[in-house]
């Protein structure tokens, strides 16, 4: 393209200042509002992620076949120690955990609760993601954690004795009394309800499950080889009567939420699209209207059709560049002031009325911390370039199609 | 047609049609224009001046008749065959200066230069016609920062900057006070007898007829004289 029809393209811009601004606050905003819906919903997806990956679900399960379908105590991997040392050789894997669920009543004083004992490897929890992350004491044997919504509502208090009754894997009676520790708030909604937390070798000896686990817990090294990990293990002889599932089928549900919030991200690009259209269309019917004349005087001195079209194609460019590089700076802006302290979407709801958001027995942090990765950004451009020369098409087709005679007489 | 002549025109007739009404513009206009000529198309508002103009600089097509612009038969001529015309062989001087707003007196001189596809000679071309009409001082602003004469000789300098055979300049002076036409049309005149640039105007100005060595009247869409100075010729039609 010669370079004078970029350069008068660009001038043209600056003759009607306001007309161009608003244009520019269209796009500018729009992008805006694309990369802050981006940046939000990226955030809420990783929680949603970390949640479902990290202290929860993890990336890997083993059960026996029969666990996800019954939740039956006695449905329990044998000789865990031997399968968790042969998880460990698989290169992806970082963590395992293996834990045990079991029903049980709850007793601080004289009533007796509903509650879920969760016995689990302490190490293996206590490193980043595990459900004791960030615990300031690691979990003693003979004390329990108790979930903060299940110490509120039986008026549990860390030093605590509790008392703890069920029924062992073997049907006889479980029994014993417990230290509470500490009122644990995590993403596993069981736990933060019900969960009597003990470590997993105080768990197999109340409940009567020698070297037994009901689940194993698997985290990669690295997000994106729960399949990988999931495919080799169960090539393993040993887990041959073992069920091993990545996370995406653990809960299916959840991969579809996530899958959502990138529709919610298309839904703002679409709105993008929308307001640079409109934005630019606009300026640029008006513009080209004006400036008939003009274009008459350009096709009088020789001027080929085709480079008025393409100078009114250019100033479209222009316009939605600038635009989206606006609001591209606005967008980051907000990102950036947000992503440190995060957005507290709980509190929209009122002071202290919604705290997290619990789902499929996950729980959900709605303090949000938006990010943004550069395909978010190229996206909005890319969109903006696209809607800049197809908004520009009729304008530059009215302005093709003149005759200088006639032009030059507007 | 001698190889001396620019413009022959033979039975030249335009008809606009608005509806079912027809206006006859020019109506058989027989005229020939030769290297050289410094002519004013002169005549009352609506004797056909500016369409005659409009044919010769194949801006437009005549309804009738067979119009020769520097031995290119206009009528066959596709829309492109003329913009190619108009842009290596024609200079146009418009009556409202008709600069393109958001360039300087320099990069209004070029751009035609650069539809031209001249290299980077045109940045030194276009100085030199500008110091040549006087504006040397001016090539750096804009058109909304020249008065009127300052702008009405940047567009000469831009109508003859890549050397055109010929130069239309419809009614050029209708916007400038006295003194400043008469520097435009001497201007003009030197560019004619210098380089032998052919100008044909239109205009109502007696100041242009003035200058002019010819003198065509149009009286409704026909030629009701044509005078050469020198040897003063009568053809009426």
């Amino acid at each position: 393209m010669p370079m004078r029809t970029a350069q008068i393209a660009w001038r043209n811009l600056g003759r009607n200042k306001k007309r161009t601004a608003l244009a520019l606050l269209a796009i500018a905003v729009a992008q805006f509002a694309l990369l802050a819906t981006d940046g939000l919903m990226r955030g809420y997806s990783d929680n949603i992620r970390l949640a479902i990956t990290g202290p929860m679900v993890g990336h890997v399960q083993a059960h026996h076949p029969n666990w996800r379908r019954e939740w039956a105590l006695d449905l329990a991997i044998d000789e865990v120690d031997r399968i968790v040392s042969t998880i460990h050789e698989d290169p992806d894997v970082g963590d395992v955990s293996a834990r045990i669920y079991a029903p049980v009543l709850v007793a601080p004083e004289e009533d007796a609760f509903v509650a879920t004992v969760v016995g689990l490897s302490v190490d293996s929890e206590s490193n980043p993601y595990g459900v004791l992350s960030g615990l300031k004491h690691p979990l003693e044997r003979g004390k329990v954690l108790m979930g903060y919504r299940l110490a509120k509502k039986i008026g549990a208090k860390p030093g605590q004795e509790v008392a703890v009754i069920g029924q062992a894997a073997d049907g006889s009676l479980a029994n014993d009394l417990y230290i509470v520790q500490d009122i644990i708030k995590c993403p596993a909604d069981i736990i933060n309800q019900s969960g009597i937390v003990m470590s997993l070798q105080d768990a197999q000896r109340l409940l009567v499950m020698p070297n037994q686990a009901n689940e194993i817990v698997i985290r990669a090294k690295t997000s994106g080889k729960s399949r990988d990990i999931t495919r080799r293990l169960s090539q393993r002889p040993r887990f041959a009567a073992i069920e091993v599932l990545p996370w995406q089928e653990i809960v299916p549900e959840l991969v579809l939420i996530l899958k959502m919030s990138d529709y919610v991200g298309y839904f703002a690009l679409v709105i993008v699209f929308v307001a640079a259209i409109a934005g630019i269309a606009n300026t640029l019917m008006m513009s080209t209207f004006e400036r008939v004349h003009e274009f008459g005087m350009l096709l009088a001195l020789g001027t080929q059709p085709r480079r008025i079209v393409r100078m009114i194609v250019c100033e479209a460019i222009f316009i939605g560049i600038l635009g989206v590089v606006i609001g591209t700076a606005l967008g980051y802006g907000f990102v950036a002031g947000t992503a440190e302290r995060g957005i507290d979407m709980a509190s929209w709801g009122g002071e202290g009325q919604v705290e997290d958001m619990a789902y499929q027995g996950l729980n959900l942090p709605l303090h949000i911390y938006p990010r943004l990765e550069p395909v978010d950004s190229l996206l909005g451009l890319i969109a903006v370039i696209i809607t800049s020369m197809a908004a520009s098409v009729w304008p530059a087709w009215i302005a093709g199609r003149l005759e200088p005679v006639e032009a030059m007489r507007a | 047609m001698s190889s001396s002549i620019l413009v022959e025109a033979k039975g030249v007739t335009k008809v606009y049609t608005t509806g079912k009404v027809e206006a006859h513009a020019l109506r058989g206009v027989d005229i020939e224009f030769r290297v050289g000529d410094f002519a004013a198309i002169v005549g009352p508002s609506g004797s056909g001046k500016t369409t005659f103009l409009n044919l010769v600089g194949a801006l437009d097509v005549a309804t009738d008749g067979e119009l020769r612009v520097l031995g290119n038969d206009i009528s066959r001529m596709t829309k492109r065959q003329r913009a190619d015309l108009r842009l290596n062989s024609i200079g146009f001087v418009f009556q409202a200066y008709n600069l393109v707003p958001v360039l300087t007196a320099q990069e209004n001189v070029e751009f035609v230069l650069e539809l031209q596809g001249a290299g980077e000679q045109r940045s030194n071309r276009a100085k030199e016609v500008l110091a040549q009409l006087g504006l040397d001082a001016y090539s750096s602003r804009r058109p909304n920062e020249l008065s009127g004469g300052q702008q009405q000789r940047v567009a000469v300098a831009r109508a003859v900057a890549a050397n055109p055979k010929l130069v239309l300049a419809d009614e050029p002076t209708a916007n400038l006070d006295g003194e400043n036409s008469d520097i435009l049309l001497k201007m003009m005149r030197d560019l004619n007898e210098a380089q032998g640039i052919t100008f044909i105007f239109s205009t109502h100005d007696p100041r242009v007829v003035t200058y002019a060595r010819r003198v065509v009247t149009l009286v409704d869409g026909r030629i009701d004289n044509d005078v050469t100075k020198n040897s003063a010729t009568s053809s009426a039609e």
